[in-house]
Order: structure tokens, then C-alpha cells, then sequence
């Protein structure tokens, strides 16, 4: 023990109530584990519509992280660095689908940009987008709802950034836009990454927005949540097996995060 | 070319007016205490601050006039600044730092490492090239932010507290290669310090800011025989009194009289160097010292082998006395003893 002399010892009763908490996290897993039918695995992976489901989910949920950067780096920039009347309302507007149950995040969606909704008929009409019952519908349903965890992130990374470093390079002649590309948007990297892959794991999982605005047709919209949530109604077993897929990539994902990135979410603020 | 300021800005209860021209290839020290308005000055020059009434301008190039709704912005200033913290890039190694100048002018990747060739070796920045800022000493980081600053050669450098963030060893070191790079640069150079000797070393001439105004500006000479207010004496290390004069007699502000030898007339100013006060047990009659006070000793601060004895009475003086004296005459803190000065030994000039 020789080699603990000295440092600060650690609350017990905490250390307790943690291994309390990460056993209510593996309980379910472990359930799955020993439940799945693994001797089916290799015929459910390689299933051409389970492949389809994947591949589909990996894709849509990708790129709409992506859109959750382009469209939400600007938002969360304006939000933390633009004081202008109605700015908390704008944040909540942002935020919103953050909170809704998914479902709710759909039908607005189907109302809106439905092919009779408020917008979408003219969306149709004028450029002949359909984006219910689409691959593309899945992209929007799943920016619509991950965009929030990412926008939240960066802005308060971008809240905390010592702006003097800004002012540094504007003295060296930066305009405003490089000042942003080179120092502000490299400063907040690391809440950028934790806010990218936040966003994308609430993509990769969305449900809810999915399934009312986009529908359940295998291999345009048809997920892997959905094609799993289907799967328990019929075949109980594939659906085991379909989870742990999914499982499976969470779990590389997050192990592959270099952890800094999870736990730096926010720069370190410099004096 | 000359950088010409004449402004007045107003932040809260904070007022600040100014009145400064820095010429030519001039090295102009800001001397002041904590809040007298030193960085304002700065960020006014760099264009980080907008002036409420004045003008600032390089030569009949104006860069703020509120007047004639003129602002240039920072970036199309030229005006280099080195800021306290240096505030080097940590996401950039050292040469992308130092390139950052040239890439915000839009010039290629390639075309600006080879501009920073000759940079990167004269502030002897070669073997950092490829460095993270955050792995740099003080003293390199602070080459670094220099060079950066230089890169595009601007007409006014600006240099804030560019020492305050060095420890004492190396700070001698530093301030001395900050001599050679200013010798090398031909702009108009404005360096804020609050330590005079960055100033001694550094600067032509000296501007002594306190609560926002100029109090006292001029060679360095000047300053350290002729100070103008409390905080110069005390920073060049004299003894002020600040009256008025009639004939060989001066009363103080606070009443006291002194005799000095040559007959003036109106406010005076007055300086009693601290190895001019003579300090002794007694009050002594026979003495041909004019001027003779009751005193108590409120402090020492010994450098060496000559201690300064703080000195409270009638005025306020600092006697400078050998270490062997303070220990011959037994000298400690409350002890009342009797100062003296010569008339011969006070400089008078006008106020």
C-alpha cells in the first residue's frame, strides 16, 4: 500500500455507489449475451437485408452528423457570441427536439415537409423533393433530432474561449472569417468531436422520428432500430442477434474515442 | 513616419486622455502603475478599442477618428503587437505561428514558409521550428510571439508588459536579445512596462502614465532627475517635495520649510537624493546641514552593502546609509531620529 502514502483516499461510499451504477449498465447487456442465439449469428450477418439495414443506418447517420456540424457550428457560434433580442428563445427552438419524444419530432416533421404539408408540397411542386418514405426523409429526421447535442456542446466551448486570442490574430491581419476557420473553430476541436459523435450516436439510434416520417421500407428507410423493433414481433431470436449488432459497433466506437475527447468536451480555459 | 495619438476614452468610471507621438525607428516606454490605463493605450494603437473623441493616425494615414466616422479595423491595421501572454497558437507549431501574419495575407503555404526562413533565423527559432508553443520557456515563447508580430514587417510595434511573464533569470537574458531585435527594427516601437528597468534598458524615452493622463514624458535623465510626480520619484528612487518657492526658502504642500541655495519664486519642485539625508541619533545644533528634522524610522530595504531607511515626519523621506551605520547607530523600526540635508544638496526646478 506503500505505493497510495500520500495521496487523497478515495470516498468508499461513492466508490460503492458507482459499481452500483455501472452494474445497472451491464445487466441488460449481459442479458443479451447470454440469451442470443450466437450459432445463428454468421447467417444473420450475413443476411442481405440485415446488411442492407446496416449499411443504410451507418450511412444516414454519418451523414446527418455532418449536417449537424455544418448547420450547427454557425448556430452555436451565433448563440454564444451574438447578443440579440429573443436568444433564449432561439436556443430553446434549438434545442427542442432534444427534449420531444421522437414521435412527436416526426409527425412535426410530416406536417411540415409531408407531400401535403406546409412546406412540403411546394418542395414537390417547385423541385420535385419527396422527402417522406425517403432515404433522404431519414437524414432529415435524424439532424433534425441530433443536431441540438452538438449545437449545445460548441457553444459552450465557444463561450469559454479566451478571446484575446482572436485579438491576437486580428493584429496579424487575419479578417474575421480566417480569424474563425484558423484560431476560434481549431480552439474548440475537442467539443467539437465530443458534440459530432454525441450527434451521432443519437442518429445512429433514432427510432421514433424515423419510423412516423419517413416509414419502414427495407433499404430506403428501414434502420437498424427499425428493422430490430420489427424483428421481435416475428422472430424474437434474429432480433437478439440484431441488437447485438448494433451493440458491437456502439461499443468499438466508443472504445476507439480517444477519451479525452469525451471527458475535454470543453477546452481547458486559458488565464 | 510618425504615430500620432491624441484621444480621449471613456470605459465606465475609467477616463483616459492621451497625447503621444512616437517618431521613427523611437523606442517609447510606458511606464505606469496597475490601471493607469497602459493596455488601454495599447489596444487603441492595435485597433482592439475604439477612442471617443481624437484621432490616431500613422503619418496622414488615419486609423480612428470618431469625427469623420473613421475606423480601421485591426486587421488592416500594420501594427504588430506582442501581448503579455504572449498568446502564441497551441493548435500551430511555432513556424505555422510565426507564418500566421503571411497565410492571413493570403499568401501560400509554401511561398510563406520560405518568407520565415530568414525570420525564423534571426530570432534563432530554426531548431523550435516544428515545436508546440505550449513546450516553449518563457523566454523562447516570448522570441516566438516576437517574430511573429515582425513577420510582416509593420510600421508600429507594440509591445505590452512583453517581460512580465518571465522569471527573474531569465528575464535579464531575454531583455537583452528584446534590445538587439529593437535595435534591428526601424518602426515606431511602443513598450509597456511597469518595471523601469525594461524602460532604462529598452526605451529613448520615457511616457509615465498614471489614472489615464501623462503625468511626465522625456529622455530618461530627465525622468530620473527631474520627476514630476510621487510615483516617478518613488520609481527612479528620490526623495520629491512638492511646493512653492520664495527666495532660498521652500514651504512643502504639507508645511514644512526647507532651505535650499539658490533664490527661486513660485511652485518648485524639489529633489533630495536619498544619499544626501543624513541620519543621526541627536538632534544636532552644530551641524552645517539647514534643514533638520525629527523623523521615525518606518522601514528598511537593504541592496548590498547601502540600505534605505524609510523615513516619516514632517515630509516623508528615503535616507540611504551604509549597512555599518544602521548597525552603529542601532538604528530600528519606531526608533525617532534626526534627518538632515544640506541646502546644497536640493535640486530645485519648476513646477
Amino acid at each position: 500500500m506503500s505505493r497510495q502514502r500520500g495521496r487523497r483516499k478515495a470516498p468508499i461510499a461513492i466508490v460503492i455507489w458507482a459499481a452500483l451504477a455501472i452494474t445497472f449498465f451491464s445487466l441488460p447487456f449481459i442479458g443479451i449475451l447470454v440469451r442470443a442465439p450466437w450459432s445463428d449469428l454468421p447467417d444473420v450477418v450475413t443476411d442481405e437485408a440485415v446488411r442492407r439495414a446496416l449499411w443504410l443506418s451507418l450511412r444516414t447517420s454519418l451523414i446527418a452528423s455532418l449536417f449537424a456540424g455544418v448547420l450547427g457550428v454557425p448556430l452555436a457560434w451565433v448563440l454564444a457570441r451574438i447578443d440579440f433580442p429573443g436568444r433564449r428563445v432561439v436556443r430553446a427552438v434549438a434545442t427542442l427536439s432534444m427534449v420531444l419524444p421522437p414521435v412527436v419530432g416526426g409527425v412535426a416533421l410530416f406536417t411540415s415537409f409531408g407531400r401535403r404539408g406546409i412546406f412540403g408540397q411546394y418542395l414537390d411542386d417547385w423541385f420535385g423533393i419527396r422527402l417522406p418514405f425517403s432515404t433522404a426523409g431519414v437524414i432529415v429526421a435524424q439532424t433534425f433530432v441530433a443536431m441540438p447535442f452538438l449545437v449545445l456542446a460548441v457553444e459552450s466551448a465557444f463561450r469559454q474561449l479566451d478571446l484575446r486570442y482572436e485579438e491576437a490574430a486580428a493584429t496579424l491581419g487575419a479578417r474575421p472569417f480566417f480569424v474563425f476557420r484558423r484560431v476560434t473553430l481549431p480552439s474548440v476541436r475537442p467539443a467539437l468531436v465530443a458534440g459530432f459523435v454525441l450527434a451521432w450516436a443519437r442518429a445512429l439510434g433514432e427510432f421514433g422520428a424515423t419510423i412516423t416520417f419517413a416509414g419502414n421500407l427495407p433499404g430506403r428507410t428501414q434502420t437498424m432500430p427499425l428493422a430490430t423493433y420489427l424483428a421481435l414481433e416475428s422472430q424474437p431470436e434474429r432480433a437478439l442477434l440484431l441488437s447485438l449488432v448494433m451493440i458491437g459497433i456502439s461499443f468499438a466506437v466508443l472504445l476507439g474515442l480517444r477519451e479525452r475527447w469525451l471527458t475535454t468536451a470543453l477546452p481547458e480555459v486559458r488565464a | 513616419m510618425t504615430l500620432a495619438t491624441r484621444f480621449t476614452l471613456r470605459r465606465g468610471a475609467f477616463e483616459s486622455t492621451i497625447d503621444l507621438e512616437v517618431g521613427d525607428d523611437e523606442v517609447v516606454a510606458i511606464l505606469g502603475p496597475n490601471g493607469a490605463g497602459k493596455s488601454t493605450l495599447i489596444r487603441v494603437i492595435a485597433g482592439l478599442e475604439a477612442v471617443d473623441t481624437g484621432v490616431v493616425r500613422i503619418d496622414d494615414h488615419v486609423l480612428d477618428d470618431p469625427a469623420s466616422s473613421v475606423f480601421v479595423d485591426a486587421a488592416e491595421r500594420g501594427v504588430g503587437v506582442v501581448f503579455q501572454d504572449h498568446l502564441l497558437f497551441d493548435h500551430l507549431s511555432v513556424e505555422d505561428n510565426v507564418a500566421f501574419g503571411l497565410r492571413a495575407r493570403g499568401v501560400g503555404r509554401r511561398e510563406s514558409r520560405e518568407r520565415i526562413g530568414d525570420v525564423l533565423r534571426r530570432f534563432d527559432l530554426l531548431d523550435l521550428a516544428t515545436r508546440a508553443p505550449r513546450t516553449l520557456s518563457g523566454g523562447q515563447s516570448q522570441r516566438v510571439a516576437l517574430a511573429r508580430a515582425l513577420v510582416t514587417s509593420p510600421q508600429v510595434l507594440l509591445l505590452d508588459e512583453p517581460l512580465a511573464a518571465l522569471d527573474v533569470s531569465t528575464r535579464r537574458e531575454v531583455r537583452r536579445e528584446l534590445r538587439h531585435h529593437l535595435a534591428e527594427y526601424g518602426g515606431s516601437t511602443i513598450l509597456v512596462t511597469h518595471d523601469p528597468l525594461d524602460a532604462y534598458t529598452l526605451a529613448d524615452r520615457i511616457v509615465v502614465l498614471e489614472n489615464g493622463t501623462i503625468t511626465q514624458m522625456g529622455r530618461i535623465d530627465e525622468i530620473t532627475t527631474r520627476p514630476r510626480t510621487r510615483y516617478v520619484a518613488e520609481l527612479v528612487g528620490n526623495n520629491l517635495v512638492i511646493g512653492s518657492a520664495r527666495g532660498t526658502t521652500i514651504t512643502s504642500d504639507a508645511g514644512v520649510e526647507l532651505s535650499v541655495a539658490d533664490s527661486w519664486n513660485g511652485p518648485v519642485l524639489a529633489t533630495i537624493r536619498p544619499q544626501a539625508v543624513t541620519v543621526s541619533r541627536t538632534p544636532d545644533a552644530l551641524t552645517s546641514s539647514r534643514n533638520s528634522w525629527p523623523m521615525r524610522i518606518t522601514g528598511f530595504e537593504s541592496s548590498g552593502e547601502r540600505v534605505r531607511v524609510h523615513l516619516a515626519g514632517p515630509l516623508d523621506l528615503v535616507a540611504e546609509i551604509t549597512a555599518r551605520a544602521v548597525e552603529a547607530l542601532g538604528l530600528q523600526i519606531g526608533d525617532t531620529v534626526s534627518a538632515s540635508v544640506k541646502a546644497t544638496e536640493i535640486e530645485v526646478y519648476e513646477r
